[in-house]
């Protein structure tokens, strides 16, 4: 058949590379996040040590993992869920579905309306994952831009807005 | 009174839908598909958005040269023993239709090939589940991809198994029709919609035949409001048309299952025979026979229907008794209504057409072979009353 | 008409209804090639005699080779794997399920691991995990309310290890669901009402949750005029068999509406009343749906509104003032649980704190309401929320629904 062709499509390198930035941020921000915010902490008490969970675009990535180790820390895990065991994943349909939750074109509740996001693993840890991943995008992003990311924007206190959140964007960048 | 329902698509619909092909497909257990392009969508080069879509998922996919837009012709069942030797060699698992029903035809026909043998195609039934079949619908044709027939080199088959498994309405591959071809499309899945609603046991049936009629109307509305040629401005004009081109291919998509249940759709029947001898497009004929096909059957839910094709204050502020009435005027009134912004052009009655009862008659054989419609004395009365208008019962 | 920019709608399943839809069954299995279906469901649908007019309504056109009716209240992973042997062992090549939610989950897992030829039922969790289809698995529901017949999911427990397995795949859904009023018909008052309101919170949320679109709208209005129609007259005349048939396609419609827009916290909280303090499910939903939509009213005023239309009717909506039309839509709720409550001789409780056991005492202390409202907060419904969602809102509607008092809309912390 003469017009018949094969093709293998390839990659979205302007997507994967902001993604992978963003990403990177969002998993280092949940580290220091869960040495800095009791709320975040309180979450991560109720997960079992050594639980895992990732966020990422089907079918390759990219991902975040985030974990507790065997002695309860929580640490940003790197980029690939194939070197940890992961308890719970969160996966977009596509990158180009996590390029629009991570351009703030649609909220994680409506990309979960919308069925783009699919959820493996216990239910209970998963609603504390995206209550965490919640907090940490009230401490890195403007609230305007936060505000089309979550339901409702918290009502923090003064010392919660401004000396929490340096402290998180400090140990986003130069913490361990 | 027994029904039956069964729609065995899955609809995506909407922005960015492509996006999601690949991990639907791998959902299926398919990692390799072939695409089988209709001629329009090939002109147009939608396979370059659907690549697109695929990038970064890793997938190899085999895309096919245009179908012949014939599918019943010799080319076309050439096309699909050709693409069989290709499926088969290459390991393809998948089948993706792109365009409208040259190329989900030609899907089908080769999808029995695959999955059964190509002596199935010659076969009465298809009991078995075949390959993954996923349809990206490009215009208000849609519904001829979505039902469960198909026609291979002059022999129809009907099966469940032949409905796509997954049905994806992307606003990026629409090929939007021209504004008489989107009025006709949306009297026909108005007329269908109205019909099942207002006609069907089943409520499952009623539910989404309620969806159809509020997109068609919607269509309907906005094609109306801005005259039959549309606004003047040329980009405005363009804006507006896709967007009812990409409502009515929703419409249309859903007009397709609703065709593949067991009970016919006779405002359908009477309309594919009538505008198959010209003289007036499907959906002109399909709106003009609808009231008479709805006051021939006793129906409990033709006032329901008003509310679908007004307002829900208008729909209240009716007593019960005459919502019946109200859903039938509503839909002569598009008749109406066509027929003056057409200057007369556009008939509201089969007399106006240029049918006669003898005429009609002559027709009664296809529509009772065709589509299983036996009840002679019903058609009858459908047909006197389509003729001139009058409405049942006078 | 609601169109969001993009939504998913899929309800494979068969639905077969009418007065004698069981009797479609042999037809059903034979156009898919099989004649040795395995019956299963559980003591109470046997008891009551319901496997028996399955099995006569189907004849002597198959072989059943095995009807297994050992199936706990909470499908249990134990008992799955001793009924996929069974399966096995008896060369059966088909499953009918009758029965409500753990019948239906239980066969869901039965068909996982007969199709799949595995033994490990862990190994297909989660979503996606099945890529092809399973043997034929047709749905009889013998309540009119969960909707299981038309789900795509099933909760197995592992009580060994303390979890719940949760599979979902489009491919669980069974082939067809036999919709028979015989399958209700012996259903009392009590429970028909509350079968019945844990099918309309189904379409309610439906119909007022974020994941809300066209055609699980129209599967949600269906519903519920089914229901408004249909619910009194039966409680009044049981043996009304056009309205148990009616009331089991409400259930089913509005199973298919949530099974594409998911419900919210009207669920999630009712989960958890129901696991904490053992109280049916359909109990929970219809005291708790007015106050799921009292607390998302300022996010979704206008969803809200136009159900007055379906749930009240045409002549109480066209009297309300449009602003008045959402309150007066959880005031028919509320209205219609105080009818039912009246005409089930009190059985169907209209607040939390009136549910009371079989041993008289009341199932739902105040002191459980901290614990349901933790509870709730795991519950993956909450995402579907319109309105944010912590433990404290959590307490102040479970407080609310307790002492059987509207909410206070002032303290609703809104986002």
């Amino acid at each position: 058949m003469d017009s018949f062709t094969e093709v293998k499509p390839g990659r979205r390198w302007f997507q994967k590379i902001y993604l992978v930035i963003m990403l990177w941020f969002v998993g280092r921000a949940i580290q220091a996040a869960a040495r800095v915010d009791k709320a975040v902490a309180k979450q991560f008490s109720a997960m079992p040590d050594g639980y895992t969970f990732s966020l990422g675009a089907y079918p390759r990535g990219p991902h975040m993992v985030v974990g507790k180790d065997d002695t309860g820390r929580v640490r940003y895990l790197g980029r690939n869920p194939d070197k940890h065991p992961v308890h719970l994943q969160m996966m977009l349909k596509s990158m180009g579905g996590l390029f629009t939750l991570f351009t703030f074109r649609e909220s994680t509740p409506v990309a979960n309306a919308r069925s783009r996001l699919v959820v493996t693993g216990d239910v209970p840890q998963a609603c504390a994952a995206v209550r965490i991943l919640d907090i940490v995008q009230v401490y890195l992003l403007p609230k305007p831009i936060a505000k089309l990311a979550i339901k409702r924007y918290p009502r923090w206190s003064v010392k919660r807005h401004t000396l929490d959140r340096a402290r998180v964007l400090f140990r986003t960048l130069f913490g361990r | 009174m027994l029904f039956s329902f069964l729609c065995p698509a899955k609809t995506c619909a909407g922005v960015n839908a492509l996006d999601h092909l690949a991990f639907e497909l791998d959902a299926m257990g398919a990692s390799k598909p072939m695409v089988i392009q209709d001629k329009a969508s090939h002109d147009a080069g939608l396979t370059k958005k659907l690549k697109q879509a695929f990038s970064g998922s890793g997938m190899t996919m085999g895309i096919s040269g245009p179908a012949p837009e014939d599918p019943d012709s010799q080319a076309a069942a050439m096309f699909v023993r050709s693409l069989y030797d290709c499926f088969q060699e290459k390991g393809y698992d998948a089948l993706v239709a792109l365009g409208g029903k040259a190329a989900a035809q030609a899907a089908k026909a080769l999808n029995i090939a695959v999955s059964l043998g190509p002596e199935a195609l010659t076969s009465k039934e298809i009991f078995q589940p075949l390959a993954p079949l996923v349809f990206l619908p490009t215009g208000t044709d849609a519904y001829d991809g979505t039902t469960r027939v198909t026609q291979f080199n002059g022999h129809p088959l009907s099966s469940p198994h032949l409905s796509p498994d997954l049905v994806m309405i992307d606003p990026r591959l629409m090929l939007t029709d021209d504004r008489n071809l989107l009025l006709d499309r949306a009297l026909t899945c108005l007329a269908a919609g109205c019909e099942i609603f207002a006609l069907s046991p089943a409520p499952p049936a009623r539910a989404y035949a309620a969806t159809i009629v509020c997109l068609a109307r919607s269509a309907l509305a906005s094609l109306l409001a801005s005259g039959l040629k549309g606004p003047d401005n040329l980009k405005a004009a363009a804006r507006e048309n896709a967007r009812i081109h990409n409502t009515l291919v929703q419409a249309s998509v859903m007009t397709g299952y609703l065709m593949s249940q067991d009970a016919p759709i006779v405002s359908l029947a009477l309309g594919r025979a009538i505008a198959g001898r010209g003289r007036a497009p499907l959906g002109q004929i399909m709106v003009i026979v609808l009231p008479a096909v709805l006051e021939s059957r006793p129906s409990t839910a033709l006032g329901d229907l008003y509310l679908h094709l007004s307002t829900p204050d208008a729909f209240a502020s009716v007593p019960a008794s005459q919502q019946p009435l109200a859903a039938v005027y509503e839909i002569r009134n598009i008749t109406h209504t066509l027929f003056s912004l057409s200057h007369g052009l556009l008939p509201r009655t089969l007399g106006e057409a240029g049918w006669s009862m003898d005429a009609l008659e002559s027709l009664r054989d296809d529509i009772k072979n065709a589509f299983g419609l036996t009840d002679p004395k019903t058609l009858t009365r459908i047909m006197a009353r389509a003729l001139d208008g009058r409405p049942m019962g006078n | 008409m609601h169109m969001p920019a993009y939504y998913e709608f899929c309800c494979k399943v068969n639905i077969v209804a009418g007065p004698d839809a069981l009797s479609q069954i042999p037809s059903l299995l034979a156009a898919k090639g099989v004649f040795r279906p395995m019956i299963l469901t559980d003591k109470g649908v046997a008891g009551a005699g319901l496997t028996d007019i399955v099995t006569q309504a189907i004849g002597d056109t198959l072989t059943i080779p095995a009807v297994e009716d050992d199936i706990p209240p909470d499908s249990d992973v134990r008992v799955v794997n001793r009924l996929a042997g069974v399966y096995r062992e008896k060369g059966c090549n088909a499953i009918i399920a009758v029965g409500g939610g753990s019948v239906l989950d239980t066969a869901k897992g039965v068909n996982i691991l007969v199709s799949e030829n595995a033994d490990d039922l862990m190994a297909f969790t989660g979503a996606g995990a099945l890529k092809r289809p399973l043997r034929p698995l047709i749905a009889v529901p013998t309540t009119a309310g969960t909707g299981s017949e038309v789900t795509l999911v099933a909760v197995i427990a592992d009580h060994d290890n303390s979890r719940k397995m949760l599979f979902s795949s489009d491919f669980l859904l069974p082939d067809a669901a036999i919709i028979d009023p015989r399958m209700t018909a012996t259903l009392p008052p009590h429970i028909t009402s509350a079968t019945a309101m844990d099918a309309m919170a189904h379409a309610v949320e439906a119909y007022t949750m974020l994941a809300k679109n066209p055609l699980s709208d129209a599967h949600a209005v269906e519903a519920i005029t089914l229901i408004r129609d249909h619910l009194l007259p039966v409680i009044a005349d049981p043996g009304n068999t056009r309205g148990r048939l009616a009331l089991a396609c409400a259930a089913t419609m509005a199973g298919i509406a949530f099974s594409n827009a998911m419900v919210a916290m009207v669920h999630a909280l009712g989960h958890s009343v129901g696991s904490i303090c053992h109280v049916p499910h359909g109990t929970c939903m219809a005291i708790l749906l007015p106050y799921g939509l009292e607390y998302n009213l300022h996010k979704v005023e206008d969803r809200i509104a136009h159900l007055l239309l379906p749930l009240a009717g045409p002549d109480v909506f066209a009297r309300t003032p449009e602003k008045d039309r959402a309150s007066a839509a959880i005031e028919w709720i509320r209205a219609f649980n105080r009818k039912l409550n009246q005409a089930t001789d009190k059985k169907h409780p209209t607040c939390l704190k009136d549910i009371i056991g079989q041993d008289g005492s009341p199932r739902v202390l105040r002191s459980d309401l901290p614990r349901i409202a933790r509870t709730a907060l795991g519950d993956g419904a909450v995402f579907y929320n319109p309105e944010d969602l912590d433990y404290q809102d959590l307490l102040m509607v479970a407080e609310a629904a307790w002492e059987g008092i509207p909410l206070d809309l002032s303290k609703i912390k809104k986002g």
